[in-house]
């Protein structure tokens, strides 16, 4: 499971697209976290959690980064074992590009249910 | 009622009137079952598998075949939703409830009245059972399929835009959390192990919550709203081995129930509905047992309809059934009233009062207290 983005040296955009595969309410957010400061750079529209291929900064700021995308999941229903059934199939998909490895999709989250909420973290150091 | 009863403490019926007839079916009887493969073979199983995979399918039954040593899984039974094997990457809390933009003007969301299509759900059930009453006590070999599918489910108007303002609300509230929850989400990227579950688990216990949690309970309340219209199907076939070599169509059964809700306010929180609902059942037996002790097959069609008030803790409402039977000139009609009372929580008395099947002196008068676990309303049975 590789958890790292090779940039490359170019001064192209770097793209991100996230997938939250799930019938709960999602939001998600991407966050670029370096040198102590984090700042948000992308996040969903609407409750599916997903959040459209969109840059997310110049490769050479980029370098040396975390990449964070966080998403809360909030299952719906009454049915606790429905809840905690879907809370084990529910997944994330996340796509990174423009950087030398190409495209590149990863789908290694972390996943924390605390019923009725999912949590969902993608980490990816972008070097 | 779902997870209804857990033990009867009570239960005293009582019995007026002329002769009572052999048990009819009622109304529940007719109702869409949601296993009818369980159903057609009268069993209810202790143990349902609900494979997750198709794989999980095959495995679960050819385990139960290798078990049994007899060439013929034992007491196998599951119940799933192919739906939910597909790995579609499209799922999403729209589609799962079934809303949509309006194509012709995007701004408006409408329900997709088919959208319960896709849950439809197959039951099968492999058992070893003596379904046909002669004289032998031998069990045959049970196969039975069954299929259930809402064919149909029609919100009220202005539904599908509730729900969507109601999702969108939390969705913007959940991107405010996560500016509330910076810190936390920092040191959550900053674990010195990410995939140390347990230091993820005592940093979520900081995640702070405000608007979302009540926001989730509206939109529940928006998701169990009951339709205006809603249309119920489901079918299945059985076939007994009735020798190792001889495979006979052994019961065939359809089911249909249209229901609709409607209700006493507009609140959110609503549980107040007058009810109306008709139910259709045919049901063909190959190895049914005729007047002259001959088995023969017999072909009933059932018919029934119910209306009547549901309130947290009162229900009471009327039915009506009319059952058929193939050869036979006319059919015979059963009308009772119903009534349910909540007494307290988890206490309930239901009574019913009518006209049985067959004859017009034929009454039926019954009485029943129900104490359970759980924290239903009363609702129609």
């Amino acid at each position: 499971m590789e958890k790292t983005y090779n940039l490359g040296n170019s001064v192209s955009t770097i793209s991100l697209g996230a997938d939250i595969d799930t019938i709960g309410l999602a939001a998600s957010r991407a966050t670029i976290y370096k040198d102590g400061s984090a700042t948000a750079v992308a996040h969903s529209v609407d409750a599916t959690g997903d959040i459209a291929t969109q840059g997310i900064g110049k490769s050479n700021d980029l370098k040396g980064s975390r990449l964070q995308v966080f998403t809360k999941i909030a299952l719906t229903g009454s049915d606790a074992a429905l809840r905690a059934a879907e809370a084990e199939q529910l997944s994330g998909t996340y796509t990174l590009g423009g950087g030398r490895d190409g495209l590149k999709t990863y789908t290694h989250s972390t996943k924390d249910y605390v019923d009725p909420n999912v949590f969902l973290q993608f980490l990816v150091d972008l070097i | 009622m779902k997870k209804y009863i857990i033990f009867i403490l009570l239960c005293a019926a009582g019995r007026a009137g002329a002769q009572v007839q052999n048990p009819t079916v009622s109304l529940k009887d007719l109702a869409v079952p949601s296993s009818p493969a369980f159903v057609i073979t009268d069993i209810t199983p202790t143990l349902v598998q609900n494979p997750a995979t198709p794989k999980a399918f095959v495995l679960g039954v050819a385990q139960s075949y290798q078990q049994s040593g007899t060439g013929f899984p034992n007491n196998y039974s599951a119940e799933f939703t192919p739906y939910w094997w597909l790995k579609l990457h499209s799922r999403s809390v729209y589609n799962a409830q079934g809303i949509h933009r309006s194509k012709r003007d995007t701004t408006k969301w409408v329900t997709d009245p088919t959208a319960g299509l896709k849950y439809t759900s197959i039951s099968t059930a492999f058992v070893n059972k003596d379904l046909i009453p002669d004289t032998s006590k031998a069990a045959q070999r049970v196969f039975a399929v069954g299929i259930h599918a809402t064919l149909l489910k029609i919100h009220r108007r202005g539904y599908a835009q509730k729900l969507k303002n109601s999702i969108a609300q939390w969705h913007t509230d959940a991107q405010k959390e996560f500016d509330n929850n910076a810190e936390m989400l920092d040191s959550l990227q900053n674990l010195p192990d990410p995939t140390d579950a347990k230091a993820r688990e005592r940093i979520y216990k900081k995640y702070s919550q405000k608007d979302t949690p009540r926001l989730l309970t509206n939109i529940n309340a928006l998701i169990e709203e009951k339709p205006l219209f809603n249309l119920d199907l489901a079918g299945a076939y059985s076939a007994y081995g009735v020798t190792d070599q001889k495979i006979r169509t052994g019961r065939v059964g359809g089911w249909a129930t249209l229901s609709s809700y409607i209700p006493f306010s507009k609140q959110v929180d609503n549980k107040n509905y007058f009810e109306i609902t008709a139910s259709a059942r045919y049901l063909s037996d190959h190895f049914q047992k005729n007047d002259q002790d001959q088995i023969v097959r017999a072909d009933n069609t059932d018919i029934g309809g119910k209306a009547g008030f549901s309130f947290s803790q009162l229900s009471i409402g009327v039915e009506s059934l009319y059952r058929h039977t193939k050869g036979i000139n006319g059919g015979s009609v059963r009308t009772i009233g119903i009534i349910n009372v909540k007494l307290a929580e988890n206490l309930y008395i239901n009574g019913a009062f009518g006209k049985d099947f067959a004859g017009p002196n034929k009454l039926i008068s019954a009485f029943g207290i129900n104490w359970g676990f759980g924290t239903e309303k009363v609702d129609l049975p």
